[in-house]
């Protein structure tokens, strides 16, 4: 009886050890956004870029300017932008690099599980263009960035995709999304704009979605000379690489 | 066997655009060029008529930021003899190839030189503050390119390339000139590239200069005017004066970005607008027989678009140091 005793309660312990356990592998790890910014700042600040990037200063400055969700079905993932530039580059002419690090969980833990120094190299007045996280298909995270660019008072806007591919952060299309004279002061009748809307459909190449870029406004054609309606649909596919027009 | 030789310039040589000074622009190398007929006796070089083609290619999406667009120059002469001083018609960088031909009985020789290269070099900056002019004209070339025609240190740092924009859209060198599309001599003459931005500055000047009076003469600037006396007796003269020539100097700096966005009247949003306040009425204090002169008011950043452009151009470029 009293050995029978003494198994129920080896029995009950190691049920109760189990659950403990289990619920602790279950806790899901703490998401620190100032802990990563500090760790993909120390991790960019050791990045080597190669000459042609920063040929005007050996110098560079590294700032986190974006954390996005990068999620892989049932595993979160967070995708940190930074910005790296030579100190004072804030001409028109100037563009960061912009690199990154993704975390994700490992051990329990948040870590940062890979990073890239070279994203993109776009942007103006020193800013990096907008970002912001865009799924391109159910397992595709992506990062579209936006950037609005004026000129002599032409502007001109679009949109720039970057997955994963084949393990890899790459740009996978750069589409105009807008373009105006506006801004050049001309006479109402010599102005055009024509702006895109920029949407995935259902159709999937590859694990990414066909990209539709609808388009409507006014352009200028004939050298500038006329104005005329400006208005379609373009598709885009994944090619297995990067995104090309379907003709 | 004749064959034909170059003496020189070597293989892989790199010769650079000297930047000459405000009155003389970029200045092209002028390259002693010599070949000579290898393998016969009497040697003929001294007497035969050599074909010399010189060629520069350049592709802009070779450099940093550059757009697939090709800048290629070709030219040819005859000498004879086997030295020439290559002189450059324009002022241009790249890739350059020197191609020689020569007829001697009963064969036709030729050859091309391999790897050499025409760079840029950064202008002084004095030199470029010279053709600027004036102050405020030399903190915009700052500004918009940190005072460097190439893709290298500022003020005597040399590059195969010209300095393009970041947003990829073809903008070049000292005043990133991108609309309308710069000439092969805005990427290579940086001279000729002030003096483009200096032309299109001009043009915005002129717009600036006509945006008052358009203000003044518009039935909504009117209608405004008419609610502001609406009760008063007499009525208040209301100017709108045009604007000082700091302010025409300040609007067409923010021209020569774009004025983004629009004002209360219809127009483009320029650097000064007609104060009002949030009901949208005059802002404007005046006695019952004053009349009064409106004061245009500075739009601040915060109040323009802020996604196209730089919202704080003008303030940016009064920050720079030339």
């Amino acid at each position: 009886m009293k050995y029978k005793s003494w198994l129920a309660i080896g029995i009950a312990l190691s049920v109760l050890l189990t659950a403990c356990s289990r619920a602790q592998n279950t806790t899901p790890a703490k998401w620190d956004e100032t802990q990563a910014r500090e760790t993909a700042l120390a991790i960019s600040k050791k990045w080597k870029f190669p000459p042609d990037d920063f040929r005007e200063s050996a110098e560079l400055q590294h700032t986190v300017y974006a954390v996005l969700p990068f999620d892989l079905p049932g595993t979160p993932r967070w995708i940190l932008l930074i910005a790296i530039a030579p100190p004072g580059s804030t001409c028109h002419a100037c563009a960061p690099v912009t690199g990154a690090v993704i975390f994700a969980i490992k051990d329990s833990a948040w870590q940062a599980v890979y990073d890239q120094p070279h994203v993109i190299d776009s942007g103006s007045f020193g800013k990096p263009p907008r970002p912001s996280a865009r799924n391109l298909g159910p397992s595709k995270p992506a990062v579209e960035f936006d950037l609005g660019s004026l000129a002599q008072g032409y502007e001109f806007n679009s949109s720039t995709f970057v997955a994963e591919v084949n393990h890899k952060l790459q740009e996978v299309l750069s589409v105009p999304t807008g373009e105006s004279n506006e801004a050049t002061g001309a006479q109402p009748e010599q102005t055009f704009r024509w702006q895109a809307k920029v949407e995935t459909s259902q159709s999937v190449h590859d694990g990414f979605a066909d990209i539709v870029v609808t388009f409507s406004g006014t352009k200028a054609v004939e050298n500038g000379s006329v104005i005329s309606p400006y208005s379609g649909t373009g598709t885009y596919r994944f090619n297995g690489e990067v995104y090309t027009k379907v003709e | 066997m004749a064959e034909l030789q170059f003496v020189s310039p070597a293989n892989n040589t790199a010769f650079d655009i000297a930047p000459g000074t405000a009155a003389t622009g970029a200045q092209m190398p002028v390259i002693q060029a010599e070949v000579r007929i290898a393998g016969l006796d009497p040697d003929p070089t001294p007497t035969a008529t050599f074909q010399w083609l010189v060629s520069i290619q350049f592709q802009c999406s070779d450099c940093k930021n550059g757009r697939a667009r090709e800048i290629n120059d070709e030219f040819s002469f005859t000498t004879v003899g086997g030295k020439a001083a290559i002189n450059f018609p324009r002022v241009r960088g790249g890739k350059l190839v020197i191609a020689v031909s020569v007829n001697i009985p009963a064969q036709s020789v030729s050859i091309q030189t391999n790897g050499l290269r025409i760079r840029g070099v950064n202008p002084p900056r004095d030199e470029v503050n010279a053709a600027c002019g004036s102050l405020i004209v030399q903190q915009m070339v700052m500004h918009e390119s940190g005072g460097r025609q190439f893709q290298a240190l500022r003020d005597g740092g040399v590059s195969e390339c010209p300095l393009f924009s970041g947003d990829h859209l073809g903008g070049v060198g000292l005043f990133q000139i991108t609309n309308p599309a710069p000439t092969p001599e805005d990427h290579w003459d940086w001279l000729a590239n002030i003096n483009h931005g200096l032309q299109i500055l001009a043009q915005k000047r002129t717009s600036a200069r006509a945006y008052p009076a358009r203000v003044r003469n518009s039935a909504a600037f009117q209608a405004l005017v008419q609610s502001f006396n609406a009760g008063r007796n007499p009525s208040a003269q209301i100017t709108l004066p045009d604007f000082t020539a700091e302010q025409l100097d300040l609007d067409a700096t923010r021209g020569y970005n774009g004025w983004a966005g629009k004002d209360a009247f219809g127009n483009v949003l320029h650097e000064f607008r007609v104060p009002m306040d949030a009901a949208g009425n005059l802002a404007l204090n005046v006695g019952p027989d004053d009349p009064r002169v409106i004061a245009w008011e500075q739009v601040p950043g915060a109040d323009r678009p802020q996604n196209t452009g730089d919202p704080n151009y003008v303030s940016l470029v009064l920050a720079q140091t030339p």
